[in-house]
């Protein structure tokens, strides 16, 4: 467990991952649903450019997972959609990355400490 | 004189013995008779009421069979009127799938003509030349994937009522995006197996 903490918080995370974690711990969303929920929130579009290869990168560190769904709807051509949903591993790294945030907002120089 | 007497005397007595003696016999007849008649009467009686329990026997026996089949003709009525019911029945489901089949068939008709106003056109939803194109670079995954991905894009830019060379042209930005994307993962992929996996 401390192991697998530390693992987390060894794990560097970008903005747009940090952002995708949060989307996706609980849940589960395939990439058009992302790049919408992304541009809904934050209110800047996600490129699909961007999109995938962050995805891909973060699944292969096992950030996240993702499964074919079974739905074939006809405005895909008949193929399928791929759905992703945080890891453990996902989920601690992004409070590790919280947690660093937290401890930077407290942070004081060394002259300005009582 | 004397043997006159007593031999008259002896007589009278024998007559009047045999005559009790008749008497008795014929007052047993009569009595046997009477008993007879009555046995008779009785047996009439008795006779009469086999024949009477008989006759109502046969009687009831015979109601019992004409209700019988009274309840049988009801019954055989009334499933007549069921399989009749049941055929006008199974004629009004024959009915309404028939009304269920041209209705889906007017939906379908109605949906291929919304999705060819949509495109402008009469080719399917995701017919386009950039998309055959792209799916060459990508790999088996990202083929499924983001090609369907571009496909439902293109399907909202339609509802958005955008025009189709602007269709066209996002098209195309989406699909260099993807081919950039690609050739980032296998960059991202080549590098994770020589580096870090081997830490």
């Amino acid at each position: 467990m401390n192991r697998s903490k530390q693992e987390a918080s060894d794990i560097r995370l970008s903005t747009l991952e940090e952002n995708l974690l949060a989307l996706l711990i609980g849940k589960q969303f395939y990439g058009l649903a992302i790049i919408d929920a992304l541009q809904e929130v934050i209110g800047r579009s996600l490129s699909v450019g961007s999109l995938y290869p962050a995805l891909h990168k973060m699944e292969k560190k096992g950030l996240i997972r993702s499964w074919w769904g079974e739905e074939t709807p006809e405005e895909r051509g008949h193929a399928r959609r791929r759905y992703y949903t945080a890891t453990g591993l996902g989920e601690q790294a992004l409070k590790a990355a919280e947690g660093k945030r937290r401890l930077l907002a407290q942070w004081q120089p060394a002259w300005g400490r009582a | 004189m004397t043997f006159k007497f007593s031999e008259r005397w002896e007589r009278k007595r024998r007559e009047n013995r045999l005559l009790w003696v008749r008497k008795q016999a014929e007052a047993l007849v009569l009595q046997q008779k009477n008993t007879l008649f009555h046995q008779m009467v009785e047996l009439v009686e008795a006779k009469g009421r086999q024949i009477i329990a008989q006759k109502v026997y046969e009687q009831a026996q015979r109601e019992q069979q004409v209700e019988q089949v009274e309840q049988v003709e009801q019954a055989y009525a009334q499933m007549k009127q069921a399989a009749a019911q049941a055929e006008q029945i199974q004629m009004q489901v024959m009915q309404t799938k028939q009304a269920c089949l041209q209705a889906e068939q007017a939906c379908l008709q109605a949906a291929q003509v919304w999705r060819q106003a949509l495109v402008g056109q009469s080719s399917p939803v995701g017919e386009t030349t950039i998309i055959p194109w792209l799916s060459r670079f990508l790999d088996e995954r990202a083929r499924a994937e983001w090609v369907g991905d571009l496909y439902e894009m293109r399907m909202i830019w339609r509802e958005q009522g955008l025009s189709s060379w602007m269709i066209h042209t996002r098209t195309v930005g989406v699909a260099l995006q993807l081919l950039v994307a690609q050739l980032r993962c296998i960059a991202y992929d080549r590098v994770f197996t020589r580096f870090w996996e081997k830490s």
